[in-house]
This record gives C-alpha cells, structure tokens and sequence, in this order.
C-alpha cells in the first residue's frame, strides 16, 4: 500500500476563535472499487477531541484505537484527561517510534480539541510524523484545491455556520474540479460545549 | 557485537535463524511452531521480512518483472437484506494462468451461524479460517454463548494485520447471525475491517458489482436475492477468466446457514440464454 492511497483521500479543519470543524471524505476503496461510502474517518477521542484519519486502512484502523485506548489508560491512571498538546504529542511520538522501528504507519491526520485554558486548536500530523498547529489545514488531492478557498476565505472571527459555509465552498470546489469520486463528507464541530456531528455535505 | 551493530548486518541477514539452524531439532520447532500456536507462523529465514519480500515484486536486472505469483482469480459476493444475509462464490481455483480446480469450497463453515469468504491466496485464507474457526470454538466454550460476528471479524482482522507487507493475500466477508441481527464484514491482508451492506471481492468483482448494484434492494425477497446473488457470480464467471466452475449460494438468518445451491456456471449459461430466447447454436 502506497502513500497514493491516502492522497485519494480528503481531510480539511478549520480552527477558529471558539470552535474547530473538521470534515473528510467517506470513500472506502479497494484498488479502483468504492466499497462503502459511508464510512466515518472522524473519531471522537475523548469529550472535545476529534481526530481525523486518512491513509492505507489497516493502519488508520490500527492507529485510532490505539490512541483512543491510551487516552483511556491515561485517564484510569492519572484521573484527569490528556489535553490536546499532549496527545498530539503522544500521536506523533507514536508515528515517529513506528518509523524508526521500519513498521510505519501510513496515516495523515487532523486533530481538533477545545481546552478550557488553551481554546480551540487544530494540528496537523503527517506519515512522517510532521506536525504543525495551525488556523487551517487540508489532506490529500482535495486538500489542494481547498488551501487557496480556505487562504481567501478565512478569518478567525468567522461563526459556526461561516465556517460551515466555507467547508461547502471546498467540497464543491472538489466535486467541481478533482477527477475522484469523493461523495460524502462527514462533518464534526468541536467547540466548548463538546463534539457535535453537522449535516453531511 | 559492536562491528555487527555498526555494519547494520542486522538488516541483511536475521542472526536469530542461523543458530536455529545449527541443529536439525531446532530448524523443526523454529519451523512448526504454529502447530502449537497457530498465530506465531514461521516468518522468512532473513531480517525485515518487510522489505526483502518486497524486492521478489520489483523488477530484475534486465528490466522484467520478478514475482511470485499468488492465487488471485475469484468473485465473491455477500450481501446484506430484510431476510438476513445472502453469500454467493464461485469455485475456480488458478494460479497466474493454470486453473488448478474447478470445484473449491470457497465458502468456509467456521460454525452454524458464522460463515468466511475466502478470496486471494488460497493457501492463506484456508489456513486462517481454520485458525478463526479453532478460536472461535474456543470462545463459545470459555463464555458459553456464540462469539459476535463482529469479534470474529476484529479477531481475524488483528491476527493478519501482524503479517502485514510479508505477502500475505487475502480479503474475505465474515457474515453471520448474532444478538444484534445478521451482520457482514469485510476483512483484508491489508488490515482493513468494514462492516457494510453489500461487498464483492476478487478479480470479477467488478463485473459481480454491476449486476448486484442494479438489481439489490433491502425489501428482496429470500428467492429474489438466491437469484440475485447467483446471477451475479455468473455474468462475473462470463466475464473473468479466472472465475468460474460451480457457483455456490448460502444464505444465513437466525436459524444458521443453509446451503442453498451449487450449480455449474455452464448450466447456469445454458438456463439464462435459453430464457433470453438464444438457439442453442448461438449459445
């Protein structure tokens, strides 16, 4: 499985003053078959953290439960839960363990967590386990066309619903001008009040 | 020790093997030890098993292309509908271009009321049935009640995806009949595990695709989804030449699996062109 399949995929976030959103494509494909397009790439870690997965399946699979359980872990031992540095910290430290040891991990992400002291944030971590905070960020062929929508339209004031607006913009900019056949996005907000699933688009 | 670590010969030869190796006994149990435990299989006799594999499918000196072909050719196809799951194969058997049978049980028994696809290399998916059957067996005995499809499928997921790059092949459905209804899943070599409505594997796939899209729908009927799936295997044993012989249907719901039909796709040929109206000398 190369690095190819995880670019025929699609992964946006856009962090604002008080919330992030997040969606990605739900395409799951072997070879040159759709076999679901249902499927859900966003996965809820914790109260108000969502990561997003995109890569070769095993690994994406493999990957989210492993975080997800030591989140967990982490929470019975210590009796308060991992913050979103830290457990953008622990994912990337995670992938770069995974490189060095020659069994890599194929998997591009998003991670969108609110903490009450730090706000909303947004990371992106790469397969070769890069990561960056940043205001916005894409995965994938899609990703491309969404980084000059997103560079033009995006201000940290925007609303929820702004933010939700703009995600369209880049699905139908996808739609218009990717050559893949990426239906369905799915569509998670994280804001303090916790994670909530808006209308796929 | 230290020249070794510097040299990085770790990556080129496995150091381990060559002690088993001193001994005939040991090569034995370093070689059978799934006999005991049927996860832990012999890996290649070389370091990063990974990456030396993978050499064997790039191209040689002379630009032609090494591999070592794996059984590949099949259509398999699952679905779910209102009267449970309905599992259709065919039953070829090849090796790049050699048929090696034409009667394989493509559909594996693993108990009453769970059954494995098996598609990709066949030796790899035999082999890995059995060990999921043996595990499941053995869950049903410790908790006194059938394992969910749904810890059958993880179950397998999980084992393969430990071998995963070693040139494992195979994607197969789990479908079976537990507490929360009748359940398919999708797993692969490549780790992935999808639970889903509809899936079709092999290399007729995309043919068994066509007809199944176009003519499934969840309110079909326990006849019309046998035909369905039937007539689906078929156009995809037409269309592939490395699906074909006997087209298997079974179908599952909460009073286990029966085995529906077994019908050679000739004769199926045969049936579906006569309803067409075709004379028998243009078949």
């Amino acid at each position: 499985m190369s690095i190819t399949t995880s670019m025929f995929q699609c992964l946006i976030g856009i962090q604002c003053e008080d919330f992030v959103i997040l969606a990605a494509d739900q395409m799951s494909t072997q070879s040159i078959i759709i076999m679901k397009s249902d499927m859900v790439k966003l996965y809820k870690m914790s109260e108000k953290l969502v990561m997003g997965f995109n890569g070769s399946v095993g690994d994406t699979l493999q990957l989210s439960q492993f975080v997800a359980t030591n989140m967990v872990l982490y929470q019975i031992k210590n009796e308060y839960q991992l913050d979103t540095a830290a457990l953008v910290h622990f994912t990337r430290k995670t992938l770069a363990d995974g490189l060095k040891s020659g069994k890599p991990s194929l998997v591009n992400m998003l991670i969108a967590g609110y903490d009450d002291t730090a706000g909303a944030q947004l990371y992106s971590v790469d397969f070769l386990a890069a990561c960056v905070k940043c205001p916005y960020a894409a995965h994938g062929y899609g990703g491309l066309f969404c980084m000059s929508v997103l560079d033009y339209y995006y201000k940290p004031s925007l609303t929820e619903s702004e933010a939700y607006e703009i995600l369209k913009l880049c699905v139908h900019e996808i739609h218009r001008r990717l050559f893949l056949n990426l239906t369905n996005f799915h569509v998670e907000i994280v804001s303090a009040v916790g994670v909530r699933t808006l209308p796929v688009i | 020790m230290a020249l070794i670590d510097l040299c990085h010969l770790e990556n080129k030869i496995n150091l381990k093997p060559v002690d088993s190796l001193a001994s005939f006994q040991n090569d034995v149990i370093g070689c059978s030890l799934n006999f005991i435990n049927s996860a832990q299989l012999a890996t290649p006799p070389f370091g990063n098993p990974i990456e030396t594999l993978a050499q064997f499918n790039t191209k040689d000196d002379t630009g032609k292309r090494v591999k070592i072909e794996f059984d590949h050719g099949t259509t398999t196809l699952g679905f779910r509908y209102q009267g449970g799951v309905l599992l259709a194969v065919d039953s070829r058997a090849t090796g790049g271009q050699f048929i090696g049978s034409q009667t394989m049980k493509k559909i594996v028994e693993i108990n009453d009321y769970l059954l494995g696809t098996l598609a990709g290399g066949a030796a790899d998916c035999v082999y890995w049935d059995r060990v999921l059957a043996k595990q499941c067996r053995l869950y049903e005995l410790r908790n006194r009640e059938r394992i969910s499809v749904a810890a059958a499928s993880k179950l397998m997921a999980n084992m393969v995806y430990n071998y995963k790059g070693m040139g494992l092949s195979m994607g197969m459905m789990i479908a079976g009949y537990d507490k929360r209804g009748a359940q398919l899943y999708y797993v692969d070599s490549e780790g992935s595990r999808t639970a889903g409505k509809v899936f079709s594997v092999g290399s007729g796939s995309v043919y068994a695709y066509g007809v199944l899209d176009s003519g499934y729908k969840w309110e079909l009927t326990d006849e019309e989804a046998q035909e369905l799936g039937r007539r689906a295997i078929y156009h995809a044993t037409h269309r592939d030449a490395y699906s074909g012989g006997i087209v298997r249907v079974y179908h599952l719901n909460d009073k286990g699996w029966v085995n529906i039909s077994n019908e050679d796709c000739m004769d199926l040929h045969f049936k579906y062109q006569a309803e067409k109206g075709v004379k028998e000398e243009e078949f």
